[in-house]
């Protein structure tokens, strides 16, 4: 069965991007979320075995990308969760890592950047895909 | 007495390895050479330099976020680039690795989001290493309208210090600016 996965980006585009890369590992798409409140909702209602979490979403209900993360952690402290984003300032790196985040990724996405995420999912779930 | 030279040398120094970043990474983006025209570091009080906003030709599109450190806003970081030149610079940023092959409707603006956040991620993040600050970004904003209407929205009130990168691509068709504007200059080292 295929690992189910949530991605959580403002930008359709970018949404577009991780869902190609995601699908490609062998993963489904079982939902995309375009701010924080949704993805943890999401999160709630859907369990995936995987969620992507940008880092730069508008906030709704006071819920920015850190305060989503620390709820999808309190509700499954086992899910891996996959930061992206824009900012490549080291302090939010080491929250996010420090916090329990798989990897955190700086765009612009590549397949090189992709390829030390499929390493680190690929541990995790050896049913992905052999890229 | 300030040392305003010693200033200016950390501030150029600054300046140019964020334009060197910001230029990496929207290579990466278009996957085509991208060049550096001109680099402006204004002191206020000190330099009279206009804005490089003012330079670009037409109407503009700006997309800007407001930094904020400890103490609270302490200025804007923006992308402007001439209107005309969005689509370009979204259609050859879809296929940055080949996976999406066209723009559909609305989604030059959406592209044009994500290449600023991208962007301006590196030319912040370059620029407050280099003078020792931790800025944090806000959710963008967008706006478009004549260069002089652009240039004064994207300074705040009181402007003390404002850095611009004046980037070209793709053979000069897109022509792009990213611009940090603080309403305080960073710590200033006293004379002898």
């Amino acid at each position: 069965m295929a690992l189910k996965a949530l991605i959580a980006d403002d930008s359709a585009f970018m949404r577009d991007i991780i869902r190609h890369y995601l699908e490609f590992f062998g993963c489904e798409v079982i939902a995309e979320a375009e701010n924080a409140l949704q993805a943890v909702r999401l999160c709630r209602a859907l369990r995936p075995d995987l969620v992507t979490l940008d880092v730069v979403m508008p906030q709704v209900d006071g819920i920015d990308a850190l305060a989503a993360f620390r709820e999808i952690r309190k509700d499954n402290p086992n899910l891996p969760i996959i930061v992206i984003s824009a900012m490549p300032f080291d302090h939010t790196r080491q929250t996010f890592l420090a916090e329990g985040a798989l990897d955190y990724i700086v765009k612009p996405l590549t397949p090189n950047t992709f390829k030390q995420v499929y390493r680190k999912l690929k541990q995790l779930f050896p049913e992905l895909h052999d890229v | 007495m300030l040392a305003y030279g010693r200033l200016r040398d950390a501030l150029n120094n600054a300046l140019v390895e964020a334009a060197g970043s910001a230029t990496v990474a929207l290579e990466r983006i278009i996957r085509e050479p991208v060049s550096v025209k001109t680099l402006n570091v204004h002191l206020l009080g000190v330099d009279k330099k206009p804005s490089l906003v003012t330079a670009l030709p037409g109407r503009l599109m700006a997309i800007s976020q407001n930094l904020k450190t400890c103490e609270g806003d302490v200025g804007k970081a923006s992308l402007a680039l001439p209107l005309d030149h969005v689509s370009a610079l979204a259609a050859l940023s879809v296929g940055w690795m080949g996976q999406v092959s066209a723009t559909p409707n609305g989604v030059d603006i959406d592209v044009l989001k994500e290449i600023s956040n991208i962007l301006l991620g590196r030319f912040v993040e370059s620029t407050g290493h280099a003078i020792d600050q931790r800025f944090n970004p806000s959710i963008p904003t967008i706006v478009e309208g004549p260069a002089r209407l652009i240039s004064g929205y994207l300074m705040p009130v009181p402007t003390a210090l404002r850095l611009e990168a004046h980037l070209s691509a793709s053979a000069k068709a897109i022509e792009l600016l990213l611009l940090i504007a603080l309403t305080k200059t960073p710590a200033l080292t006293p004379l002898e």
